[in-house]
């Protein structure tokens, strides 16, 4: 495990590029579209479901109450029409700049069965319309990162982002 | 759920959480006080002859705390965690999954909720809520003296004095005594 820690395997997919530091796995992008519409996506129920995958599972329903110490309830469904809750808690929210949530905690201060992972976005302003977005996944562990490239990661979380670039580009 | 009352505190065991209640004959200001000013904190968080080698608080949602101890051999154990929430004199939560904000910890331990309660007169119904990631980790922590703390550590357990009292003083030896364990 220890040869891998510094390992940085970069992906790059049509427009995103997907990067490994650490226990963290970085994705980065540039959007056609404001800070503001993109932290819409990821803020309003009615708009995450139009975009939000991962792997074979959409977001069908969402409750998200954008605050720290908030909870975000998503429901994902699969292909054979199963569904499973995605809970988080958000720890920051720096409207239109900055939303940091994690599956540490289901609410506010429950802790979750496996902290798996911490998420921060991260919205840049550059100008003329356009914005750099930052997800960077932290994990507790190396073992716990590398479980989350195992499941696919760098192919998943470039494929939602796609179609989050799609949704923003129309708002 | 099981109880264990020391002179003047009560702990409980549910599920994943260990929880301490206490009656302060101090009012809520003063207790939350103890809590966040690193002057008070260091007068009163470290057992002896553990001494607090440096404290710093940072007490915002999202501020880092950083405590070390240093142990009567002088071997020193830094303990860092981040304030969740913050409401004066009111409610403080913190944890040590992160080292800093947004930082993940080695290893996600606990989450402490304190809540003041104003009874008037002076006083503060004084809540220590410690919640889990797991059983395990509970167990661990009770084994680490959670409970009996004030009897094995505290010198001044129940007594005077201006300041909180010292049963709540075990919560941040964890991580010491968690590598203890775990070396064996």
């Amino acid at each position: 495990m220890s040869a891998s820690v510094a390992a940085t395997a970069v992906t790059a997919t049509a427009q995103s590029k997907t990067s490994a530091e650490g226990r963290d796995l970085v994705l980065v992008r540039e959007f056609e579209a404001t800070p503001e519409k993109v932290y819409r996506a990821w803020t309003e129920p009615e708009l995450i479901t139009q975009w939000f995958t991962l792997g074979t599972w959409s977001a069908v329903k969402a409750e998200l109450n954008v605050r720290p110490g908030g909870s975000s309830l998503v429901t994902m469904r699969g292909t054979d029409g199963a569904e499973f809750p995605n809970r988080d808690v958000y720890l920051e929210v720096v409207p239109n700049k900055r939303l940091v949530l994690t599956d540490a905690y289901t609410s506010a201060w429950v802790p979750s069965e496996q902290p798996f992972m911490t998420v921060t976005l991260t919205f840049d302003d550059l100008g003329g319309g356009r914005t750099r977005y930052t997800a960077r996944v932290s994990h507790w562990s190396i073992a716990d990162r590398e479980q989350h490239e195992q499941m696919g990661f760098h192919q998943n979380w470039p494929v939602a982002t796609e179609q989050l670039a799609a949704l923003v580009a129309k708002l | 759920m099981t109880s264990t009352v020391t002179p003047k505190s009560t702990t409980s065991v549910d599920g994943r959480d260990l929880i301490l209640r206490r009656t302060i004959d101090a009012t809520p200001e003063k207790v939350f006080r103890a809590w966040t000013d690193p002057v008070l904190l260091k007068e009163w968080f470290t057992p002896k002859p553990w001494t607090t080698a440096h404290i710093e608080t940072d007490v915002r949602p999202g501020g880092s705390t950083r405590f070390v101890m240093r142990s009567p051999e002088g071997t020193e154990f830094p303990n860092t965690g981040v304030y969740l929430e913050v409401v004066p004199n009111r409610r403080l939560v913190f944890t040590d999954a992160y080292s800093k904000a947004w930082e993940p910890s080695e290893k996600p331990f606990m989450t402490v909720i304190i809540t003041l309660e104003d009874l008037g007169d002076g006083r503060t119904g004084y809540t220590a809520l410690v919640r889990h990631w797991s059983i395990a980790d509970r167990e661990a922590h009770e084994k680490m003296g959670f409970h009996e703390g004030c009897n094995l550590r505290g010198a001044a357990c129940g007594g005077g004095g201006g300041l909180v009292r010292r049963e709540f003083r075990p919560k941040r030896l964890e991580p010491a005594y968690i590598r203890q364990v775990r070396q064996g």
